[in-house]
């Protein structure tokens, strides 16, 4: 019943699509911790109004699903406006919307946690607010934002899959495909299904490592 | 707006037979998720070493792969792995949304059991009761308190993950707008409606969630 050929034979085919969900990670994720470090700052330190409508521009990106809004992007974005950009670009676009949606709730938190006293004590010492802020609360958060980032890493490198049904030929939209060509539907899906869990499944294990460590040094 | 509103108001049946496939998705996968969650979570506190490690193996495992992934698999591979003909799509999706976030829950069950202290076990055995008695009269309730943040947002989630049932015919709400938006060609007003809605929708859960928690907290304080 299962035709272990076919499922050895899906994984060569995979492999380009492998390629530009790879890619896609790679590129949103630095992306995604800029705009999500800025996010936080204006929540935290700009002036009130701007600081709501970051807190608005945040909630809408987390409230909503990605799919939704992959599919928004994708479809409105060219039929209303003049902004004609390629697949490829648009979900890469929405990944980091949505993405750093997430990883500045983790930012903000993780900078709120460090005392103020820190920063006083920083500026006390003859420090600006800046370097204050980068050598004195930066280092501190940094070890409390980590694990969490890096779930969001492996967090967004599953999503990806979903930008396989606005036919970028991510690796499940090659699965998808060979499967309509061969009909080793099982096969192949199998073959997919593993090659993510082959790949997830040591960073998720490196996640869990980065949480434990952490429980110890706090 | 008027766009939306003739769109809307032009299929409300079909958008409303639509919403119901959502929130019964959504609420019979959720069951399913607490289900497994619970019994996964349980298994790995009092289970033994060997039950705590395959467990543990196979939640990773699930929570590794994709929900998209585990959708597709569990409608097109499943079906002909058991030799199932005229496998409902439905079924499909409230499996693989109810195993996706019960791996997540499982998680979730096994810290909050942890969190509770070993002296409550011990003063439950002292007094006479059994294990199971233990378990679900003393351990469970003081547990179930604690994990309630981290269970919403997994409902949250849960609601979001949903949507993607419609790439296996699901016919629910982000389904029927894409029928919708097919058949319009008009994707501006039925994107958005949707959009606002889900907005509404998950902040307000999300909201009466957070409430209810408020709401019992104290009793959960270590």
């Amino acid at each position: 019943m299962f035709y272990w050929p076919a499922f050895f034979d899906a994984f060569p085919a995979l492999l380009p699509g492998l390629a530009v969900t790879l890619e896609l990670t790679v590129l949103v994720m630095p992306c995604a911790l800029v705009v999500a470090l800025m996010l936080a700052l204006a929540r935290l330190y700009a002036p009130p109004l701007i600081g709501k409508c970051a807190t608005a521009w945040v909630e809408f990106w987390r409230a909503t699903p990605l799919l939704l809004q992959l599919y928004w992007l994708y479809y409105v974005l060219p039929s209303e406006t003049s902004i004609q950009l390629p697949a490829f670009a648009t979900v890469a676009f929405g990944l980091v919307c949505n993405v750093s949606a997430f990883l500045s709730e983790n930012f903000r938190a993780g900078i709120a946690s460090i005392r103020p006293g820190q920063r006083h004590a920083g500026l006390a010492l003859g420090m600006s607010e800046a370097q204050a802020f980068f050598r004195i609360v930066v280092p501190q958060a940094w070890s409390r934002v980590l694990p969490e980032t890096a779930s969001m890493w492996v967090e967004l490198f599953k999503e990806t899959s979903l930008v396989s049904t606005l036919a970028v030929t991510d690796l499940t939209f090659q699965a998808l495909a060979l499967r309509t060509t061969n009909y080793r539907t099982l096969e192949v899906l199998t073959a997919l299904a593993l090659s993510y869990l082959v790949l997830a499944y040591p960073q998720a294990k490196f996640c869990d490592w980065l949480y434990r460590r952490q429980r110890i040094r706090e | 707006m008027l766009a939306a509103y003739h769109i809307v108001s032009g299929n409300l049946v079909f958008l409303g037979s639509a919403l119901l496939v959502t929130i019964e998705l959504n609420v019979a996968s959720i069951a399913l998720a607490l289900l497994l969650g619970t019994m996964m979570g349980l298994g790995r506190v009092y289970g033994g070493r060997w039950l705590d490690q395959g467990l543990g193996f196979i939640i990773d495992v699930v929570r590794s792969i994709p929900i998209l992934v585990i959708m597709v698999w569990v409608f097109f591979g499943l079906p002909l792995l058991l030799g199932l003909q005229n496998f409902p799509a439905f079924v499909a999706g409230v499996l693989a949304l109810g195993i996706h976030s019960g791996a997540y829950i499982a998680e979730i069950v096994r810290g909050g059991l942890g969190s509770v202290r070993r002296g409550q076990m011990q003063a439950a055995l002292a007094l006479g009761m059994s294990w199971p008695q233990a378990i679900g009269r003393v351990i469970l309730p003081q547990a179930a308190i604690r994990m309630m943040p981290p269970l919403s947002t997994r409902i949250v989630r849960n609601i979001k993950d949903s949507v993607l049932a419609s790439t296996i015919a699901v016919q629910e709400l982000f389904w029927a707008a894409n029928l919708l938006e097919g058949e319009t060609a008009k994707p501006f007003p039925i994107y958005t409606t949707l959009m606002v809605f889900y907005f509404i929708a998950i902040v307000s859960i999300a909201r009466m969630l957070d409430r209810a928690y408020v709401r019992v907290a104290a009793r959960g304080a270590a």
